[in-house]
């Protein structure tokens, strides 16, 4: 269920989501969107040419899978910023936790808006994506 | 080069500011369809406007992402080949529908340099997209901050 304005205010956590993309995932979204980097697909190159420790997910799509979950928050309301800041690659078939919290709710320029601050977490309970978003209410 | 020489050259340094060519794309129905079952879309509502081709329904802003290839990042003279993306910043200023056709400008916004951190010696380059639809309004502001680095990355 969406959250209606007057529900929220500094502090509000919204429930944390579970989302595990899987190699044949990265490869549609790479498919869609033309992105055709090889640390997201290929093994030897993530692993040997860049450091990684496998084929990692794209930053942009972790951004889909924030801006997923807003909407199914605050519905049709729109998201007016995300802001995402990329601190550790996230590796394919791995559980990424999602959630945020309100830190500010208030008028501006006759619209009602909400700031929250957002985030990814890995399995080992590290911060992979720290973000920031305005939803602005109808 | 030692690890306190500068890694912004001159040549970088006057690309800053610089804007690229206009490209247009058009928001197509199938790629935006690929791109919501590659993430899972469970919005039912969503899912049927898009796939009975509803140009006034307003689409998730990920649905940009399926114009990437023409949101080509510029070109920087001497910046180090191994890069991960660092940040994305986007502004979100009016609906986007299946069918808007959109022109993507881009522009090298700025660099910075960073010595020390998780992936040594680095520049941080960042890259800005100006999105504007077919009513010669803006819709989107995107920014997108990429780490050029000479290390191998840790993993961390």
């Amino acid at each position: 269920m969406a959250y209606d304005y007057d529900d929220l205010q500094e502090g509000t956590e919204l429930p944390t989501e579970h989302r595990t993309p899987t190699t044949a995932q990265v490869e549609g979204f790479c498919n869609a969107t033309g992105n055709a980097g090889p640390q997201f697909l290929d093994p030897e190159f993530a692993k040997d040419k860049m450091g990684l420790p496998g084929p990692i997910v794209p930053g942009n799509m972790k951004q889909g899978f924030l801006d997923q979950y807003l909407r199914r928050h605050f519905g049709r309301n729109q998201i007016t910023r995300l802001q995402l800041n990329h601190r550790r690659p996230d590796v394919h078939n791995a559980e990424m936790t999602i959630g945020g919290e309100v830190t500010r709710a208030y008028e501006a320029d006759g619209r009602r808006m909400v700031d929250l601050e957002i985030h990814i977490d890995n399995p080992q309970g590290d911060r992979s994506v720290r973000g920031a978003a305005t939803i602005t209410f109808d | 080069m030692s690890d306190d020489e500068s890694l912004i050259t001159p040549a970088m340094e006057a690309a800053i500011g610089r804007e690229g060519e206009a490209r247009e794309v058009t928001v197509d129905k199938e790629l935006v369809l690929r791109l919501m079952r590659a993430l899972d879309e469970d919005d039912e509502e969503l899912l049927s406007a898009v796939e009975a081709g509803d140009a006034s329904y307003p689409i998730p802003t990920y649905a940009l992402l399926t114009t990437s290839t023409s949101q080509r990042q510029l070109d920087v003279p001497d910046a180090p080949e191994r890069a991960l993306m660092a940040a994305d910043a986007w502004e979100v200023k009016a609906d986007i529908h299946l069918g808007d056709k959109l022109t993507i400008v881009p522009r090298l916004a700025e660099i910075q340099e960073r010595i020390g951190g998780r992936v040594g010696h680095s520049l941080f380059i960042h890259h800005e997209w100006v999105y504007t639809n077919q009513d010669e309004v803006e819709v989107a502001r995107v920014r997108r901050t990429v780490t050029h680095f000479q290390s191998r990355h840790t993993g961390e």
